[in-house]
């Protein structure tokens, strides 16, 4: 671990001096769950691929300013989340996007990912928890995705979304709520209909 | 009731529960309510089943490849952006300095010139000062009739060369004394007594040469410093300056002048030629008049009976010997100017010598001289720049000092204006 946190260090170093390879050496580790901050916040993978763009190209630019005040995992996740809501906050001032406008353009939340035969969840849970996680508020969604899906702490997600602990226990709190009703307001996901 | 409590500290717990923050008891106690509470166990399921769907939904994503490269390849391309970046911003950094340290440079000699502080250039005697050697020469139309030297010629005056009475008896006395025959003796006409003098500025870059040259030609042709001068230079403006009177046989005086011409370039040239036959023949013949005069009046004193005669006819010898003594030395002013040739020169040296003065230079020969003046600038601003330099070290320090901090201030601010 402690090799670990070294070799982290010598390869931020090294990235915060423009060394591209030494960077991508870095995220490497990171780049999947990046895309998925990406790909569940914006709700689609075309708008998913350009704010990893942005966020990486973020990261790789800040990187002299990162002087280890929190871990470079949440300090990435910090700065992805940002980038992923300047990209909302975009996109609202075009047009609001539901996910029925979503779905009428033929938009297909699992053909974002590939559903293996023994999967934990099947395609149609998975589509339909794309869906009720897409409709979710911003503030519930970003900390519903950090803590669900990253199982990152409540320290490390009011790092992230650079807020205090109390909104981030609040926003959670409500998220699971309302997706449970989300949830339930599409039937079959629970196997009610069994 | 109680029953509406347990399910309400259910669901205040149900969040608690799913992070793993209750004690077992708590833990305990909630899935005992759940196991009696249809609604409860049913709200606890659908919340562990959100919660176990969500943690496996993202586990196993895989980035698109597209979406890998792109990412990638713009972090490429900002990095090779940012090196060549770097190489102008060092660039412009060396050039900006380059240029400022110049800029500073030719104000400092400027500044240094301006002061008229001594230069190196203008003390090593390597570039040329102006110096004048001005060489005046009078000379007597008989020509023949003088020695050469001044005491010779001083003492053929000591003999009046012919009487006051009558301008005939002037004139037939004069030409026999200098050998010339002028049958017209009632004609009034007497050969004229003509003082030739000449001048020369002349321009070298060389001075030490030129005068050393002066020196050999003046000594070839019978010549004699009369007077000569050096003058040095005060400021670094100033040039060196050579004035001197050459004294020579008159007869030596164009072959003089034709050599001097030669020593360097002439700027300015003068001739004159002066009568001075009226003052001439007037003192000559009042030097005999003053003579005869003193002559009657000691044979009066010889004679003399009263003191009263003795005291008025001494009184009145000594005047006469008064008279005699200043026309003796008018006679012997002019006596100096016949025979002799006097020539004011004046020699300057220069760092640009002007055009002769009798010569009108070409355009060829003017651009060519106006690119040597300008490559002769060039040097001796050159030279005055190392001076200036070596003069003004510590400010230019300081100057260079105060540019690297303002730069690096600029660079930051302009660095964390652009993260902002």
């Amino acid at each position: 671990m402690q090799t670990n946190i070294t070799d982290e260090m010598l390869l931020i170093n090294k990235a915060a001096k423009g060394d591209s390879w030494a960077f991508e050496q870095l995220v490497n580790k990171y780049e999947a769950r990046l895309y998925s901050v990406a790909l569940r916040m914006c709700g689609n993978r075309e708008d998913a691929q350009d704010c990893l763009q942005d966020a990486m190209l973020r990261i790789y630019r800040s990187l002299d300013r990162f002087k280890g005040q929190s871990a470079f995992s949440t300090w990435a996740y910090r700065i992805t989340m940002n980038t992923c809501l300047d990209e909302l906050r975009r996109r609202r001032s075009r047009a609001a996007t539901s996910l029925d406008a979503l779905l009428e353009t033929g938009w297909d939340p699992a053909a974002e990912t590939v559903t293996p035969e023994d999967a934990a969840i099947s395609a149609e849970q998975r589509r339909e928890l794309e869906a009720a996680i897409a409709d979710l508020p911003e503030d519930m969604r970003s900390a519903i995705i950090l803590r669900e899906m990253h199982d990152m702490t409540y320290e490390e997600i009011s790092e992230a979304l650079d807020t205090n602990i109390g909104t981030v226990k609040s926003r959670i709190s409500r998220g699971r709520e309302r997706l449970r009703q989300l949830i339930n307001g599409r039937p079959g996901l629970f196997g009610d209909d069994e | 009731m109680i029953e509406n409590l347990e399910c309400r500290r259910m669901r205040n717990r149900l969040n608690a529960y799913l992070d793993n923050e209750l004690s077992a008891s708590e833990k305990a106690e909630m899935e005992r309510h759940a196991a009696e509470c249809p609604e409860c166990a049913r709200m606890l399921g659908e919340y562990k089943s959100i919660h176990a769907m969500l943690g496996e939904l993202d586990r196993d994503i895989a980035v698109p490849e597209e979406a890998s490269r792109a990412w990638r390849a713009a972090v490429r391309d900002e990095a090779e952006t940012r090196k060549r970046k770097g190489k102008a911003h060092t660039l412009r950094i060396a050039g900006s300095s380059i240029a400022a340290a110049l800029v500073l440079m030719i104000g400092m000699t400027t500044v240094y010139r301006g002061l008229n502080l001594p230069s190196a250039a203008a003390n090593n005697g390597t570039a040329g000062y102006r110096s004048e050697l001005k060489l005046t020469a009078d000379t007597a139309v008989p020509e023949e009739s003088f020695a050469a030297d001044y005491d010779d010629m001083a003492a053929a005056f000591e003999e009046p060369a012919f009487e006051f009475a009558e301008s005939a008896s002037m004139k037939s006395a004069f030409l026999e004394s200098d050998g010339q025959a002028n049958a017209d003796a009632g004609a009034g006409s007497l050969t004229p007594v003509i003082a030739h003098s000449a001048e020369r500025t002349i321009e070298t870059q060389d001075l030490d040469a030129c005068l050393d040259e002066l020196d050999a030609i003046a000594a070839a042709y019978d010549g004699r410093f009369e007077y000569r001068r050096m003058t040095e230079p005060q400021d670094s403006g100033d040039t060196r300056k050579m004035e001197a009177v050459i004294r020579l046989p008159g007869e030596n005086l164009e072959a003089f002048l034709d050599e001097v011409d030669t020593t360097g370039t002439v700027v300015s040239k003068a001739e004159f030629a002066e009568d001075i036959s009226a003052d001439y023949y007037g003192n000559t013949a009042k030097l005999a008049t003053l003579e005869a005069q003193e002559e009657r009046l000691n044979a009066l004193l010889k004679e003399a009976e009263t003191l009263e005669a003795v005291l008025d006819l001494e009184d009145k010898i000594y005047k006469v010997q008064y008279e005699k003594d200043e026309i003796e030395a008018a006679i012997a002013d002019s006596a100096n100017s016949t025979g002799y040739s006097g020539v004011t020169l004046t020699v300057n040296e220069v760092h640009f010598p002007q055009a002769a003065a009798d010569t009108v230079p070409s355009l060829g020969e003017r651009a060519g001289s106006a690119f040597r003046d300008s490559l002769r600038w060039v040097s001796l601003f050159l030279q005055d720049m190392v001076v200036a330099l070596a003069a003004f070290w510590p400010l230019l320090i300081l100057a260079v000092l105060v540019i690297a901090v303002i730069c690096t201030i600029v660079h930051y601010s302009r660095k964390r204006r652009g993260r902002l």
